[in-house]
């Protein structure tokens, strides 16, 4: 290859860099979705068992998808600029153990309670993680989907 | 009383997606959306890479966002909802950025008419979706 050739390369190379860099440097999450059969009715599910509430909702012909945060009210939700928790239709059902959200929650058997009264279950009861005082909980939604809870040591 | 006292202290930590060589599937998603690791866990059996985005490793740290945790599955993934979803500034540069390192493209991009927004799904090596929104500049 020429000089003139390698120097092409090199700035085609660079450029190219540049491109993935731009793109890797304005990235970020926005929200962590899951899915089942009547997304209104898990979006109960979530608001009853985490406090979550609905910030946005989006209809397409035959599908609904409702956007989810924490805050004591509907405003703050709305306002909070945390990752969203988004709800979308699924209709088959799910063939996946991996929990797709993790919750940091303050009191994992409290929080379990109310997983149970909002329809969901738990996938055993919540265990410390070793000995490091981390208690970790598997929550299961109505529509079969994992999530994980972890309470971390108070102070 | 009970259920209000649970409500009130909950938070969105982490989401997770899942795939059979967790280092290999971390270094895709460093490569193709510039996140870094922040720690992991190592435990017999089971390893955990938790990453977030920052320019750095410290900067990754220092994020207080949700962060991204890969654990291992050894079974084929069999689920349609992309579980995680990424905004970015530059559909096309992600999409060849997520190309460049072992990802694909799920259809093509498209433009909402009503929004402006731009959106696509990508696929990692693993297998999961991941959707990506690109709104519109004003």
């Amino acid at each position: 290859m020429s000089t003139r050739g390698v120097f092409a390369a090199t700035i085609a190379a660079c450029a190219a860099f540049m491109l993935v860099a731009a793109a890797q440097a304005d990235v970020s999450l926005n929200a962590a979705r899951v899915g089942g059969p009547d997304v209104p009715a898990l979006a109960k599910f979530y608001a009853s068992a985490f406090g979550l509430k609905e910030v946005n909702r989006i209809k397409l012909p035959g599908a609904v998808e409702i956007m989810m945060n924490f805050g004591d009210t509907t405003e703050a939700a709305k306002s909070n600029q945390a990752a969203q928790i988004v709800l979308m239709h699924r209709a088959g059902a799910l063939k996946d153990s991996v929990p797709h959200l993790i919750l940091n929650v303050s009191d994992v058997n409290a929080t379990a309670a109310a997983v149970k009264a909002a329809g969901g279950t738990m996938q055993g009861a919540p265990r410390e993680f070793g000995k490091s005082r981390i208690f970790i909980g598997i929550a299961i939604d109505p529509a079969g989907n994992l999530i994980e809870m972890i309470q971390r040591p108070k102070g | 009383m009970l259920a209000v006292t649970a409500q009130a202290d909950v938070s969105h930590f982490a989401a997770r997606v899942g795939g059979p060589d967790v280092p290999a599937l971390a270094k895709f998603y460093e490569s193709a959306f510039g996140m870094n690791e922040v720690s992991r866990l190592q435990v017999p059996g089971v390893l955990e890479i938790f990453i977030n985005f920052g320019e750095t490793a410290a900067a990754a740290k220092a994020n207080p966002d949700a962060q991204i945790i890969i654990m291992r599955r050894a079974k084929a993934l069999e689920d349609p909802v992309p579980h995680l979803i990424f905004y970015v500034t530059d559909a096309k540069a992600t999409v060849e950025a997520v190309k460049a390192a072992g990802g694909s493209l799920r259809g093509q991009l498209r433009r909402i008419a009503q929004t402006g927004d731009v959106i696509g799904v990508v696929i990692d090596p693993a297998g999961n979706l991941i959707e990506l929104i690109q709104r519109p500049k004003h």
